[in-house]
């Protein structure tokens, strides 16, 4: 079909840039699934790469620990507040380690003003999980005095910018900031019946372990993709997260969905994220300071 | 005292718990109220401003302010279509103004502290007159923002979100008539001998006598919002004005430069696409 064509070679890039986001808005399955047959996904990463991930700790002075993730576009920010409390009745010899994540209005237009949706409860209830099933702080370790005062550690997640796996960046957020807090040395005084902290002794959390999450899900039962970005996350049937600690122990296995992968059964499919899960630890570690 | 009451849509913690009781803090209960002289900068300098918009993809425009301890980001979304109200031939502008939890000295409990709806009119009143709300009907902005660490105050932070949501609305497209700046000066207590404190910090802020917050359109030259707090002697405030409509004039450099920068990495980027 011969075709006289009265556009420049800048103008034809960008009607066809235009004709590109247009069919991903409305056929948007069709779309990643041209991709996947090209063995690619539509950002350019292959179906194993993580995305580039960046960390800085410590950052906020108003907190007693923090950080702050990037995971591609998804930031979040974490931030400890520590604050003195009496021990629950049913547990004398403990503190509190209290995690929320906040999606808030700002971060995407999915998200509404006003209470936590969802989404971020789900997310912090397995958070609340993840941190307590992992042992990654002892709540003895926050004791100050038996049955009287005791250490509560308020971990609240804040999404700057959701661009898919929250859960991940928040869990990476959450361990460097636990590793970043330092609390001042307190003394319980019993005549007075107060907690009396020193300005000048501080000391870090004594973490038992320090496990990182991975996350992948698999599209269309054929295709396993790792650190789903936003647009494919809502056409994954199937998520699969999973911590690692520092000795290669795993530490939590979630698994939302069927667990199809071609004609892999699902415990294969399970050993193999474990395995790419170790090496993206592997990966993170080396890389990042703070870790 | 953090007292939470039980939110069902949130991981509880304890009932109560406070802030840590320092011991420098018994001996001496109440906190001095002579302000320690400024020694970082001079009384007129601001703090120095770091400003990047269209870091939240998602977002028609966002801004990212960082001034030493201060850090906030702004989104804005929209223009988008008012659902459920009855036909309006000018557009609508909303603020709502959120701390994250740790961004104080004292923890911000979700339900009670965080929100503060004082700052989102003070911020709405500042950007109200430079937007063409007239050419927006049955539209609405929605501006949302998130403060990360607060070392401003409160007059402050009116001051440093209402340039930083100028930017993201600037970033976003949004028609106006010029950007908005927002200043704040400190009068400290009568023990000091300086007149004027630009950009206070929140221990500055704290012990001051008085507290001026201008936002206004440099390019224009004229006001959007003015609030004063405290007592400031007569003929004070003309010398204070003139000493924020300078610093204004600075802020709304670092602004247009964080702009045009954006704009010529965009048009950079499409060029190198189309180049392909």
């Amino acid at each position: 079909m011969a075709e006289v064509s009265t556009q420049t070679p800048a103008s034809t890039s960008l009607t066809s840039a235009l004709e590109a986001s247009t069919f991903r808005r409305l056929h948007p399955r069709a779309y990643l699934e041209r991709f996947a047959a090209e063995g690619i996904r539509p950002e350019g990463r292959v179906f194993d790469a993580f995305r580039a991930t960046s960390l800085n700790a410590g950052s906020i002075s108003t907190a007693d620990g923090s950080a702050l993730v990037r995971i591609g576009y998804t930031t979040v920010v974490c931030g400890i507040k520590a604050e003195i409390a009496e021990p629950d009745i049913n547990r004398p010899n403990e503190g509190f380690l209290v995690p929320n994540v906040d999606l808030p209005a700002l971060c995407s237009p999915r998200f509404k003003p006003g209470p936590p949706g969802d989404e971020a409860q789900v997310l912090s209830a397995q958070i609340g999980d993840f941190l307590s099933s992992a042992q990654v702080l002892p709540l003895s370790s926050l004791l100050i005095h038996p049955a009287k005062s005791a250490w509560a550690l308020w971990v609240d997640v804040t999404c700057i910018n959701y661009d898919g796996n929250v859960f991940d960046a928040a869990v990476l957020a959450i361990i460097a900031a636990l590793k970043s807090c330092r609390l001042p040395a307190a003394k319980y005084d019993e005549d007075a019946g107060r907690t009396v902290c020193s300005r000048t002794e501080s000391h870090p959390l004594r973490l038992r372990r320090t496990p990182l999450l991975a996350t992948f899900g698999i599209f269309d039962s054929t295709h396993l993709f790792a650190d789903p970005s936003s647009f494919e996350e809502s056409l994954l049937h199937t998520r699969i997260s999973i911590a690692v600690d520092e000795r290669g122990q795993l530490c939590y296995v979630s698994q939302a969905g069927r667990g199809e992968l071609g004609r892999t059964p699902s415990h294969d499919v399970l050993r193999l994220c474990i395995e790419k899960a170790r090496q993206r630890r592997k990966e993170l570690v080396s890389s990042l300071e703070g870790l | 005292m953090a007292s939470a009451l039980f939110d069902r849509r949130r991981i509880n913690g304890p009932e109560t718990s406070h802030p840590p009781l320092y011991e420098d803090e018994l001996s001496q209960p109440s906190t001095s109220t002579a302000s320690a002289a400024r020694t970082s900068r001079a009384p007129t300098d601001l703090r120095p401003i770091f400003l990047k918009t269209g870091l939240i993809t998602a977002a028609s425009g966002s801004a990212y302010l960082e001034t030493e301890r201060t850090k906030l980001a702004v989104a804005v979304y929209g223009p988008r279509q008012v659902k459920n109200a009855p036909y309006s031939s000018k557009g609508r502008l909303n603020v709502e103004c959120k701390y994250a939890p740790f961004a104080s000295a004292t923890r911000r409990a979700p339900l009670k502290d965080a929100e503060s709806p004082h700052l989102s009119t003070h911020v709405a009143q500042a950007l109200l007159p430079s937007l063409r709300l007239e050419l927006l009907p049955k539209m609405q902005l929605d501006v949302h923002v998130t403060i990360l660490e607060d070392d401003s105050g409160e007059h402050g932070l009116v001051s440093a979100i209402a340039s930083t949501a100028s930017a993201a609305l600037a970033s976003a497209g949004v028609e106006m008539k010029g950007l908005v700046v927002g200043v704040t000066a400190a009068m400290p207590s009568s023990s000091s001998a300086l007149p004027l404190l630009l950009d206070p910090t929140s221990a500055e802020a704290r012990a001051a006598r008085a507290q001026v917050t201008l936002c206004a359109l440099p390019a224009l030259g004229s006001v959007s919002e003015l609030w004063v707090s405290g007592a400031l002697r007569e003929g004070e405030e003309q010398g204070v004005l003139e000493a924020l409509m300078r610093a204004g004039r600075d802020v709304h450099g670092v602004l247009v430069r964080a702009l045009v920068e954006e704009a010529e990495a965009e048009r950079s980027r499409s060029e190198g696409e189309g180049a392909r």
